[in-house]
């Protein structure tokens, strides 16, 4: 069998879990999120909360789409890249006027965005072309899947961490 | 299953983990060595006179010459990207009458655009006292570019002390333009 099939179920997999860590990280940071939308991304406070409920919402339910992963996944997976086109290029527009965004996209971090994560959204996006150019219908064994979804797993952990990754690589970081 | 799959899972396992160990061991060097603390005055001293800069002032776009001012001043460093600032800002505020009744001059040193510090600094009052500068400029009076920050100089230009805002200096500084505010009252 191709190994295509393999990375392209890694990267499916790693969609959904981005976006369930999304959701999730949301929700334990929910204040926090909406502050920031109303700070950061000049949201109107009266819609701030819609907004983040929204977003949360259909986080959640891009990933169970796509984790379905049935006739309705490739538009799911659409979804789930003009997502991060939009929500990249919010951040770009404000981090080029030099303003201090921050996103919490993620749960509680006490930072600012910085430009790795938007190198980060663009490594995904990246991925999630691929998969859209080349997604096919073939099934695969459990046993592979359960490996995919493993290795879904640590990238997941690795995308959601880029910044702090990259960071500590540098002896002196704080 | 393929074989291939097999390889691959187990070659980002093991890179997993080098990457996992290594950066265990940069943050075991971390809590090892903890970074010192910089020292917020950098290679000013207090004593010293300051170095001479000027930058433009937001309000007339003249250029100012911060060595030029004969009174003693209070040189503020605040940013709008930091919330405790905002907080400062109010009570930078209340003590602008009593600063100026002692002869003392505000100048609220900046590197943001003119914009930017004008919605931060909202009265035009504050605003006219700000100074923006060059970061070259800036680093030499806040080298660490730390923020609520300041500096008191005298009238001879020599820095007279410095550090954050609502440290000890600060507050006697507070208090010292409190107790004159009741000399005054009571003559």
């Amino acid at each position: 069998m191709d190994m295509q099939l393999y990375f392209l179920e890694v990267i499916r997999l790693l969609a959904a879990f981005i976006m369930l860590v999304a959701a999730w990280g949301k929700c334990q940071a929910f204040a926090l999120f909406q502050t920031n939308l109303i700070e950061s991304f000049r949201v109107p406070a009266s819609l701030s909360k819609a907004m983040t409920l929204g977003i949360i919402a259909m986080e959640l339910l891009l990933a169970i789409f796509i984790l379905a992963n049935n006739h309705l996944t490739d538009t799911a997976m659409w979804m789930t890249l003009a997502a991060f086109i939009i929500f990249t290029l919010a951040v770009i527009v404000r981090f080029s006027q030099n303003e201090l965004v921050k996103c919490n996209c993620f749960g509680a971090e006490n930072r600012p965005v910085s430009a790795l994560d938007i190198v980060r959204n663009l490594l995904m996006m990246a991925l999630l072309i691929y998969y859209l150019l080349f997604s096919s219908a073939a099934a695969l064994v459990m046993e592979a899947q359960t490996l995919c979804a493993l290795l879904a797993a640590i990238f997941c952990i690795c995308m959601v961490n880029f910044h702090d990754i990259a960071m500590s690589f540098n002896k002196n970081w704080v | 299953m393929d074989n291939q799959l097999i390889y691959f899972v187990l070659l980002v396992l093991c890179f997993s983990v080098a990457l996992n160990l290594k950066l265990t061991f940069n943050l075991l060097h971390l809590v090892r060595n903890p970074p010192e603390a910089e020292d917020p005055l950098g290679h000013l001293t207090i004593g010293a006179p300051i170095p001479g800069i000027s930058g433009v002032s937001p309000v007339t776009d003249k250029a100012v010459d911060l060595s030029l001012t004969v009174k003693p001043q209070v040189l503020l460093f605040l940013s709008s990207r930091c919330p405790v600032c905002k907080e400062k800002l109010a009570e930078i505020d209340s003590l602008l009458p009593l600063a100026q009744q002692a002869g003392v001059e505000f100048c609220f040193i900046s590197l943001e655009s003119k914009n930017r510090l004008g919605a931060f600094l909202q009265s035009p009052i504050l605003s006219s006292l700000a100074v923006i500068v060059e970061e070259k400029d800036y680093k030499q009076l806040n080298p660490t570019l730390s923020s609520p920050f300041y500096l008191f100089i005298d009238h001879e230009q020599k820095l007279q002390a410095g550090g954050t805002i609502g440290d000890e200096d600060w507050l006697a500084f507070v208090a010292q333009l409190n107790e004159l505010q009741l000399e005054e009252e009571f003559a």
